[in-house]
């Protein structure tokens, strides 16, 4: 909630010192009930129906008395030790250190998620830092350049939350098929065909690394990694927390076993085409001059020359096009007229 | 050279000729309302400038793309493209009378004819 207020108030700031945009006229109301368990633990309801019952001014006065002195006491005030302690003791798994993971590593530690006992934060990110992150990847500072973001992120991320060190375990492995375990006779086979013992060293993500996990995150920056992902928590039983940005636009999507569809199950609907005709004879927009263009030169530079290519390198070429759709043949033999008429 | 000038001529001058031979500015519908209206937009040709950049560099990116897909070797002076097309001739524009251009998506209609003519 706060991260929330924070992205809202750093807007209407940038808003106000660039002067484009409108600002937030009138009020702007925001809530998040939904996250107030309906039902208490037996340990938390005393104090917090007590709470409840006063007026929201009263409650923060005597929330003073309930506080044990630790960073999270406005959040046991409104949550419960009870949900407190789970929190802390969360194993969970971030992929990727960029943008999103940045923001919800930073959440992450405000909450103190996997502070305690049993709790546990892993990052993977294989990316190093470049210069054009810093603007928004906030947990990278100028002398992080050149390092990799999973190791610098966890660095920063403990300085914010001390009660993380040694809490967050970071690597700089794709997750993906060479990093899951592979069978020892599989392995075997490698190393005989092969020569070479690919073994242990990469098994990072295995079976027993999924079952400790109580839960994913992605914040990956390509769809066949989300998917990898999906397919490793559907089949592990674990929830999924799916983010994506794109430009201005943002998407997130809960993945929860036996209750929600998977990330894999629903697509995205393809990109809007234009109609060719509008494109060809009828522009009226700069999407539709840049579609022509790209028309043209894959036509003109590259599907002649893999028709030619096609023609001499398959003796029959010529008579599949005849068999093949009006469009196509008339296509391919418009092309190579320019050939036909050299002297 | 040769070639990128005629694609020159071809995309930016001759199609757009004929498009407007088909419907002149002042073109009406069937309905009596003005063709050129809403989305579409009146199109004016090119006439070739080789001092205008635009049209230079078009030149120089078409004539390279070309070579390069023959295994020639490129040429990016502008000096050198400028002097060449000096001595450029490209065929006069024709306008066409058998050319059917599509209006509406759904309309199919034959039009490889005329806007076929590409090449050379």
């Amino acid at each position: 909630m706060t991260a929330v207020i924070g992205g809202i108030v750093a807007q209407e700031v940038l808003k106000a010192v660039s002067g484009k945009f409108h600002p937030i006229y009138q009020y702007f109301f925001f809530d998040a009930t939904e996250t107030v368990p309906e039902s208490l633990p037996e340990a938390d309801a005393q104090p917090v129906c007590f709470l409840l019952a006063m007026s929201s001014r009263l409650t923060l006065f005597f929330s003073f008395f309930f506080q044990i002195g630790s960073r999270y006491d406005a959040q046991i005030a409104v949550f419960g030790k009870t949900f407190q302690d789970k929190l802390a003791n969360t194993r969970e798994f971030l992929v990727g250190a960029g943008a999103i993971g940045c923001e919800m590593l930073k959440n992450w530690a405000m909450i103190g998620l996997g502070s305690g006992p049993t709790g546990h934060i892993y990052i993977t990110d294989m990316d190093t830092i470049e210069r054009s992150n810093l603007s928004r990847q906030f947990l990278f500072r100028n002398k992080d350049v050149g390092h990799f973001k999973a190791a610098a992120a966890a660095g920063a991320v403990t300085l914010l939350n001390p009660d993380l060190q040694g809490k967050i375990k970071f690597f700089q492995e794709k997750v993906g098929a060479e990093t899951e375990r592979t069978s020892w006779a599989l392995l075997f086979f490698k190393y005989i065909f092969t020569l070479q013992w690919v073994g242990e060293k990469k098994e990072l993500f295995n079976d027993a690394f999924f079952e400790s996990l109580h839960g994913v995150t992605n914040a990956l920056d390509n769809v066949d990694a989300r998917k990898y992902v999906d397919r490793r928590c559907v089949y592990y039983r674990k929830p999924l927390l799916e983010s994506g940005t794109l430009g201005t636009k943002g998407n997130t999507q809960v993945v929860l076993p036996y209750l929600t569809e998977s990330y894999s199950s629903s697509q995205d609907p393809p990109e809007k085409s234009f109609p060719s005709c509008t494109i060809k004879n009828f522009p009226y927009a700069i999407e539709h001059t840049i579609q022509w263009s790209r028309d043209l030169f894959e036509g003109l530079f590259k599907n002649q020359a893999e028709n030619v290519n096609a023609y001499l390198s398959k003796p029959n070429y010529a008579q599949e096009i005849l068999k093949q759709n009006g469009a196509v043949r008339s296509r391919v033999f418009f092309f190579f007229s320019p050939f036909f008429s050299f002297p | 050279m040769q070639w990128a000038r005629q694609q020159f001529q071809n995309l930016f001058s001759n199609s757009i000729q004929q498009l407007i031979t088909a419907f002149p500015p002042d073109a009406l519908t069937s309905e009596k309302m003005p063709f050129w209206s809403g989305t579409k937009r009146c199109p004016t040709p090119i006439l070739f400038d080789a001092s205008n950049p635009t049209h230079l560099d078009f030149i120089i990116a078409c004539a390279n793309l070309y070579a390069f897909n023959f295994g020639l070797k490129g040429e990016t002076s502008p000096e050198y493209f400028v002097k060449v097309l000096e001595n450029i001739v490209v065929a006069e524009f024709v306008p066409k009378s058998n050319v059917r251009i599509q209006v509406n998506e759904n309309e199919n209609v034959q039009e490889n004819i005329g806007m076929l003519c590409f090449a050379f």
